[in-house]
């Protein structure tokens, strides 16, 4: 953990809000990023990146100020986000469509295009797309291991699987991100 | 050493379960083969360029709306009192109804009373209204809170 976010954890255990905001402009971008990719729905993105704030704000007496507070809190939106996942497909569960064709936030939703609008350069857009059309738990994984760089230990908990889990969710996903880029020659110039 | 080994090893990444010189003379073998080549290339890259992708804009309001939220709940007043009135009064309402529902039902048992049928299914509407909304009072009150966290 960082001085500065350690400071910011015991001022705001002393009572001082502001500390708190300061952690919500150091992470929101990188946490909402992760929500957003589990969930692929923006609004629905935003919502679970406030709750997970607002719980880490109630529940910070839980933290411990030995470990980063980006797993910690990354934790709680992970969870989050997977609830109101499983809540989606209980809805669609109860509407009678198979779970298995449940379909997920669409790829080229609002979600999505914002990804994408942020990436100028072609390639990236590319990996991008392929990232985002991984399935939920591969994609979870990768960004918290690639991008986040969480150890998989910490990965495992914030998913409630084990590490094994994680090593097997990560071992399909460069597979199939390999299959699918090499398909397009995606990562030619690298062998070069 | 097969291809289908090698390409598994590329795979497995960081987590290949095999002693270093297995794993170099996998990988000494993919940058020689035409299949394997293109495949260790693309998986270099994608490590590479995930790691790299960039990071998502938060929302402008994201911060103001998660403080407005926080400050919410340290702050009683934040929670309309009428709702809180309205909450007890059913609960107090309902157990008003129950008791009378009660005491009416023992009444004419033990035949103290002999009130005309439509009285008495009047009152057992009226309190059976009463009853279903001290019942569910705590409820509404427990998702408004929920929605305010």
């Amino acid at each position: 953990m960082s001085d500065a976010d350690r400071d910011a954890v015991r001022a705001v255990k002393r009572g001082d809000r502001e500390a708190f905001a300061g952690l919500v402009r150091a992470y929101q971008g990188r946490l909402f990023g992760l929500v957003l990719m589990m969930m692929r729905d923006r609004a629905a993105a935003e919502e679970v990146t406030q709750d997970a704030f607002v719980r880490a704000f109630t529940r910070l007496d839980m933290y411990d100020e030995r470990r980063p507070f980006y797993p910690w809190i990354a934790t709680i939106a992970v969870r989050l986000a997977q609830n109101e996942l499983v809540a989606r497909g209980r809805v669609i569960r109860r509407e009678g469509a198979p779970l298995d064709a449940a379909p997920e936030p669409a790829v080229e939703g609002r979600g999505q295009a914002a990804l994408s609008d942020l990436v100028d350069d072609e390639r990236r857009r590319v990996l991008w797309k392929e990232v985002a059309a991984l399935s939920s738990g591969e994609r979870t994984s990768v960004l918290l291991y690639y991008r986040d760089e969480m150890p998989v230990g910490d990965i495992a908990r914030a998913l409630g699987v084990t590490a094994g889990t994680i090593k097997t969710l990560l071992f399909r996903a460069r597979r199939r991100l390999r299959e699918r880029l090499a398909a397009i020659g995606f990562g030619q110039e690298h062998s070069r | 050493m097969t291809c289908a080994h090698v390409l598994g090893l590329i795979d497995a990444g960081p987590f290949a379960g095999y002693p270093p010189e297995h794993l170099d003379a996998a990988f000494d073998h993919a940058r020689a083969c035409p299949t394997c080549g293109p495949a260790l290339a693309v998986s270099h890259a994608v490590d590479v360029d995930v790691a790299a992708l960039p990071q998502v804009a938060a929302p402008p309001d994201l911060e103001k709306a998660v403080m407005a939220r926080i400050a919410r709940l340290e702050d009683p007043v934040a929670v309309p009192t009428t709702d809180r009135a309205w909450t007890a009064g059913a609960v107090i309402a309902g157990a008003i109804a129950a008791a009378v529902a009660f005491a009416i039902e023992l009444s004419v048992a033990w035949k103290w009373l002999a009130p005309r049928p439509d009285t008495v299914l009047a009152l057992f509407v009226v309190s059976l209204l009463m009853y279903s909304a001290g019942l569910f009072a705590p409820l509404a009150g427990r998702r408004r809170s929920l929605r305010e966290d």
